[in-house]
């Protein structure tokens, strides 16, 4: 239902940025690969809107970005996430997990 | 970067750095560049059509992008206005000097260049539209006009032969004189009535526009 899009695709946007920081947890990784975790895990509905966010991320100093020469093409632009951007994504995982949990909590009753 | 795109990605970045031109310069090409560095990686140079079609429809629209890149920026860039018209102080000004300046003349050129002033501050105003313009432009001339037809009468006047008491034959109770006598007070209040009214419709004006913005 458009509906359910509408909403799933809001509540997308607002967790993006830190699904963003929890891929770069292990390694950092280039745009490219970065927009195509995302894409598989079905997170975003236009690829090209996530680099506004990586720019954003990089604005506020929670992921760092550097070239590096790749062997089969132009230089690409790798991300990396920032001890404030390690941080961030800690909070959030405590505040998602509280939170995630006491939604589902209050949403089965209705649905029981 | 010289890697050529495939047509179809290079019209979609086209596009897009045509619309990125409403972001701030480091950002669009911030976003330019990555969009391009993605296509690149995306579309090697034997892609198919039916490749690039995808590629790009997963991207989404430009427009989307850029509304993306644009989501954290001030609402509605407001166009930079002078400081002192930010406020509709220039406009005040100028409703001042409308219905002052025909007093100023008793210093002829102090009278002009208010008038002057006044319609400068008119035409520039950010708050006033073409309308309210023009209506402080008649509001501006109408003492000119008044002057002119001051002037007009008088020569009249002038002109008229006076008859005098002399001959015997006294000019009617509706002379020459009385009629003009008559009209120059009523035009001269009209004419102040319109000025008041049209300073009155130029003043709600800015103030509705003011409050709007």
């Amino acid at each position: 239902m458009e509906a359910d899009s509408a909403l799933l695709g809001q509540l997308r946007r607002g967790v993006l940025e830190y699904c963003v920081l929890a891929l770069l947890a292990d390694e950092e990784r280039y745009g490219y690969d970065l927009v195509a975790a995302l894409a598989d895990a079905g997170m975003v509905a236009s690829q090209g809107s996530v680099y506004p966010v990586l720019s954003r991320l990089r604005r506020a100093e929670l992921v760092d970005t550097h070239w590096r020469e790749s062997a089969d093409g132009p230089p690409r632009r790798y991300y990396s996430l920032t001890p404030a951007g390690r941080r961030a994504l800690a909070d959030f995982a405590a505040a998602w997990a509280s939170f995630s949990s006491t939604v589902t909590r209050i949403v089965s009753r209705s649905q029981s | 970067m010289t890697t050529t795109l495939p047509a179809p990605a290079q019209a979609w970045l086209d596009r897009l750095e045509s619309l990125a031109g409403a972001l701030p310069p480091e950002r669009a090409a911030e976003l330019v560049a990555d969009l391009r560095e993605h296509l690149a990686a995306a579309l090697p140079p034997d892609a198919d059509a039916a490749r690039v079609a995808e590629v790009l429809d997963d991207l989404g629209s430009p427009e989307a992008v850029v509304a993306e890149a644009a989501s954290d920026l001030p609402a509605a860039p407001a166009p930079v206005t002078p400081p002192l018209q930010r406020r509709g102080t220039a406009e005040v000004v100028a409703l001042v000097l409308l219905v002052v300046w025909p007093l100023l003349l008793v210093l002829l050129p102090v009278g002009v260049v208010a008038l002057v002033v006044a319609l400068a501050l008119v035409w520039t105003s950010q708050w006033w539209n073409l309308v309210d313009k023009i209506v402080g432009t008649v509001v501006g001339l109408l003492p000119v006009g008044l002057a002119v037809a001051g002037l007009l009468a008088w020569r009249t006047v002038g002109s008229e032969p006076v008859v005098t008491s002399g001959t015997g034959q006294e000019p009617g109770p509706l002379g020459p004189e009385v009629s003009v006598g008559f009209a120059v007070p009523i035009l001269l209040a009209v004419i102040v009535l319109l000025v008041i009214a049209g300073v009155a419709w130029l003043a709600v004006r800015l103030r509705k526009a003011l409050s709007a913005s």
